[in-house]
């Protein structure tokens, strides 16, 4: 209770209007307005983790001017009229950054048809209206890479997004971000685990392998015949390469345009996707739940490939057998970008605790572990330069917690993307007394409504609700509440299968 | 009047008859008519209390308050007893969205190397006339449609009919309308494209090949020597919609479909329109910032079920969503979106009525809801000059009401489409009161009889009533008096089937006899008054 008191907003009685204390965000998105950006902010005397090589700053404070880091250090002098944090106790540390996630998409998260679909753009379908991205700001997390699924050895083009809840798709975009794509090897894109209703090839991990140089080949032939159509007069009257968005995005990659994130699970895959694209002369960005990094760890960091994966999960098919608990501190010894990844909506909340584990499993140093969850996975997704760190000029992307963050026992107070507090402990309890009474409102109008209509409260509106027919449910998340229907309507994950 | 009706029925019969005698005898049907000494509702806001309409082979010849039927007119005088509300005449509705399923196969339209979903070349034939959602709508009150097919991402060529009797041949108006889309189009198990993305991605790339078709075989026109572009079917027939000349009709699935659809044609070439959702006022700002066109379904959502104290299983989002839904039109129109209103949605046309009731109760302006079913979608599609108006030289479109139009449940007696009269209620004066309750049988046939209560309340200009069967107290959505004749309605979906059930019954004295008819089939009905109209209080 003190605590919570000592953290409410002190306004400095300058006049400057910031109405923050009474913000209160919706359960619904498109009702939720953008909390106000205070010109100037200063957290005083809190513990902050700046992932950076500053370390663990005690009684630091923490100085945010117009959405950015202008300053971290001790006794920092604030502008008149900043709004202050009192930090005492508290500790700060950069927002979580989820490298692997699908949990704001909507009308499915794979496209899993063709071998490639390097045309398909989780940008499209970015659902601003999931109740995921609150959710996981209450958990610290403040960025996340929506990714297609893995059903496909070259998949989708992924999107980065901030966690604006309320704002458009368009607006959660992160712009810094630069583009990337998802490939996939081993079980999923040569359908290990599918019906054997409709084969497609490739049916073998080779075979995977051959159809990604085959695409490379064919996207190298596009974009030389693209470079080579002329341009200005004498362009004119000649008939263009048509275009090819599938081909255009592959070929992106061959010109280190676009990252490549590759899921990955066995170490021989990942070598030999290592070496095509040493072949074609590019980097591949980073492996995902990479479960055996720890067997190739000085091959990735020799060829820069860094690694995203879950801390203690496998063993949920046979490819996964081989995953150990060791395995992020083991390849981070070795010299890989190493972060720890949520692939689920609802581990998303709880990140901090997976960093946690990375200390429990293999000593990984503490500041390091967070660093899994913050600095390098916003390095892994090239937006280190601007999120991910507590550092002059960084996007002022933080979370107040009300202890250490790798504690079972802490949770997050404040959650700030952009030098917006886009969560609040204290807001959240007053939009849940607010919505109580909106709901009591609601269900006696609806009541009164029906006692109008001659006790005829079924009635039917006319409303053609004969409900589009849906291909496929999964069961593992049906139980979870607060979900649409349309969220539950997704094909591949990566880790699940039902088929 | 009965010895009119009569006559008209050997009339209707002439005409149905007609096609086949044509070779033989030349049937002489009058064309000429003329309404007398009825209220005309000429336009939006525009009313004459009362006056004179002039038909002549399917065309408005006059209309007016000083106007004489000609001599060779068939003058229609609609007798009122007193305390009756007017007969009123309205504009035909047009409806600016039928959507309908064509029973072809996609497989075999699809030419070589184009996706199944993608039909922009497909056009709506003589022998996809849907007639039964024809009649539906023209019973409604709807005398003009754009009619579209509903598979597909690209689903082609819409085409503007009249829905009148008989086939296309009869009723088009223009064999050609805009270009309809959908991203809701999914191929079948592991085809592309089977997420929204998928559809998405296809789309985008269809709409870059046809701008390159264009483009590519421009260029091997003025220059041939140089290997010729392939060629991609069906893919021309996009060009006017790319080009403004006609609009691009895109069906939104939701909130997040409009902003995405936005996003995807932002090119200011395309004349876009969108099927709305009945959400738009969730994030009006993107549509404020960008008013393109909407045709809105006023589908609004039943009452959530919160009855149950320990069983509300309701979410905020739905009891918000009942609550705020029927704000959704007027929302639109203060955004400044133009607006066209479609019964899209609905599972019988005539909801709308209902709805729009709804609707306007919440602020939409009464003119501009007309508007947005005549003149509005007259304009959009063409036809400022033929329909959406009773204006001489228009369409003889009409709705020919007894009272207001836009009421919960409108009586619309008669539905004239090309000067063409469709009787939906032969209405006479009221010559009893049947009010009380009435102890009925209903026979089923073969599933044996059935006992109902039937109460009737009110004046018999103005009734209301419920019917009682099983335990099951359902309202009546339409009672009315003709004659000796009492006519009332019930929303069949109260008894798990769609449409309506009808019931028309004689009365002489106390006894009633008669039939009904519904979804369900045919059914006698015979029973007695038992109580007055006091004694059911």
């Amino acid at each position: 209770m003190i605590r919570q008191m000592t953290l409410s907003l002190t306004l400095l009685a300058t006049g400057l209007a910031f109405a923050s204390d009474d913000w209160t965000p919706d359960i619904e998105a498109w009702n939720s307005s953008a909390p106000p950006r205070p010109d100037n902010l200063i957290v005083r005397n809190a513990t902050i983790w700046t992932g950076t090589d500053e370390g663990i700053l005690e009684n630091a404070d923490l100085l945010v001017r117009r959405g950015r880091i202008s300053a971290v250090g001790q006794d920092l002098s604030a502008p008149r009229g900043a709004v202050e944090i009192d930090g005492e106790g508290l500790h700060i540390t950069p927002g979580i950054i989820d490298a692997h996630s699908h949990a704001a998409m909507i009308g499915g998260v794979n496209e899993a048809s063709r071998i490639s679909t390097a045309d398909v753009r989780v940008r499209d379908v970015i659902d601003a209206e999931s109740i995921n991205i609150y959710r996981q700001l209450a958990g610290g997390v403040t960025t996340i890479n929506l990714l297609h699924g893995s059903a496909n050895a070259i998949g989708g083009q992924m999107s980065v997004i901030k966690l604006r809840w309320g704002a458009s798709p368009a607006k959660l975009v992160f712009d810094a971000a630069p583009e990337g794509i998802k490939f996939a090897l081993g079980e999923n894109p040569k359908q290990s685990n599918w019906r054997a209703d409709e084969p497609r090839y490739p049916q073998t991990r080779h075979g995977v392998e051959q159809i990604i140089r085959e695409k490379f080949q064919q996207a190298d032939d596009y974009r030389q015949a693209m470079d080579n159509m002329p341009t200005g007069r004498t362009a004119r009257d000649r008939v263009p390469p048509r275009p090819n968005h599938e081909l255009q995005a592959i070929s992106e990659i061959l010109r280190s345009e676009r990252d490549v994130h590759s899921h990955a699970y066995r170490a021989d895959e990942k070598l030999a996707l290592m070496r095509i694209a040493e072949q074609y002369n590019f980097v591949i960005k980073a492996f995902h739940h990479v479960l055996e990094g720890y067997k190739i760890a000085p091959q990735m960091a020799a060829h820069g490939v860094g690694g995203s994966t879950f801390i203690d999960w496998w063993a949920f098919k046979y490819e996964a057998i081989d995953g150990i608990g060791f395995n992020p501190a083991l390849m981070h010894e070795s010299g890989v970008v190493t972060g720890l990844h949520s692939d689920n909506p609802e581990l998303a909340r709880r990140m901090n605790l997976e960093a946690a584990k990375a200390v429990r499993y293999g000593q990984v140093d503490p500041h390091d572990a967070l660093k899994m969850i913050t600095a390098w996975p916003a390095d892994q997704l090239g937006i280190g330069h601007r999120t991910g760190r507590l550092a002059e000029g960084l996007d002022a992307d933080f979370v107040i917690w009300n202890g250490h963050p790798l504690s079972v026992q802490s949770r997050v107070e404040q959650t700030w993307v952009d030098g917006r507090r886009y969560f609040d402990r204290q807001a959240d309890q007053r939009m849940r007394e607010r919505l109580d009474a909106e709901r009591a409102e609601l269900i006696a109008l609806v009541l009164d409504d029906s006692d109008n209509d001659n006790g005829n409260d079924n009635g039917d509106n006319g409303a053609d609700t004969s409900e589009p027919e849906r291909r496929r449910v999964h069961s593992f998340a049906a139980h979870l509440t607060g979900y649409r229907a349309s969220e539950l309507d997704h094909d591949e994950y990566c880790i699940f299968h039902d088929h | 009047m009965r010895a009119i009706v009569a006559n008209f029925l050997a009339i209707s019969l002439a005409i149905a008859l007609t096609p086949a005698l044509a070779s033989d005898l030349r049937q002489p049907v009058p064309g000429v008519h003329a309404l007398v000494d009825v209220r005309i509702v000429t336009a939006p806001g525009q009313v004459i209390e009362s006056g004179t309409v002039v038909i002549r082979d399917g065309v408005i010849e006059a209309v007016g308050a000083n106007v004489q039927p000609p001599a060779d007119a068939r003058v229609h005088e609609f007798e009122r007893a007193e305390g009756q509300d007017p007969i009123t005449v309205f504009p035909g509705l047009i409806e600016p969205y039928l959507l309908f399923e064509i029973e072809r196969d996609l497989d075999e339209e699809t030419p070589a190397g184009r996706h199944e979903l993608i039909n922009p070349d497909r056009r709506i034939h003589a022998r996809d006339w849907p007639e039964d959602k024809v009649t539906q709508l023209r019973r409604a009150g709807f005398t003009t449609a754009l009619l579209a097919a509903d598979q597909g991402i690209l689903r082609g060529h819409g085409l503007i009919a009249n829905l009148g009797e008989g086939n296309l041949n009869r009723n088009l108006i223009k064999p050609s309308f805009g270009q309809f889309a959908s991203l809701s189009g999914r191929a079948q198990g592991r085809q592309f494209p089977n997420s929204l993305m998928g559809a998405v991605a296809l789309f985008r790339q269809t709409l870059d090949d046809a701008r390159w078709q264009a483009a590519a075989r421009t260029a091997w026109e003025n220059n041939p020597a140089q290997p010729r572009p392939e060629w991609l079917e069906g893919l021309d027939d996009l060009a006017p919609a790319l080009t403004g000349q006609t609009p691009l009709v895109f069906e939104s699935q939701d909130l997040l479909d409009t902003l995405r659809i936005l996003e995807l044609i932002s090119d200011d070439q395309v004349d876009l329109t969108l099927i709305g959702h009945g959400e738009e006022y969730k994030r009006l700002g993107a549509l404020e910032a960008r008013p393109v066109r909407h045709i809105l379904p006023l589908a609004f959502p039943d009452a959530p079920d919160v009855k149950d104290e320990d069983d509300r299983n309701v979410s905020l989002e739905a009891l918000r969503h009942w609550h705020r839904a029927p704000d959704n039109p007027a929302r639109l129109a203060e955004a400044g979106v133009p607006l066209l209103l479609t019964s899209h949605g609905l599972s019988q046309p005539g909801q709308i009525f209902e709805q729009l009731a709804k609707a306007i109760e919440r602020g939409l302006d009464s003119d501009q809801a007309l508007a947005a079913l005549t003149t509005e979608p007259a304009a959009w599609l063409g036809l400022s000059d033929r329909a959406g108006r009773i204006r001489p030289g228009f369409m003889a479109n009409l709705v020919i009401v007894e009272g207001e139009l836009f009421t919960e449940g409108p009586s619309i007696s008669e539905v004239w489409v090309d000067g063409e009269r469709h009787v939906l209620a032969a209405l006479q004066p009221p010559a009893i009161d049947p009010a009380g309750t009435w102890a009925l049988t209903l026979g089923l046939g073969g599933m044996g009889d059935v006992d109902a209560s039937l109460v009737l309340r009110g004046p018999p200009t103005n009734m209301e009533g419920t019917l009682t069967v099983m335990g099951n107290d359902t309202p009546l959505s339409e009672v009315r008096v003709s004659g000796e004749r009492v006519i009332a309605s019930i929303d069949a979906s109260r008894f798990g089937g769609s449409g309506s059930i009808s019931i028309r019954l004689d009365i002489d004295g106390d006894r009633a006899r008669g039939n009904g008819s519904g979804p369900f089939g045919e059914f006698t009905v015979r029973g007695r008054r038992t109580g007055g109209p006091d004694e059911e209080l």
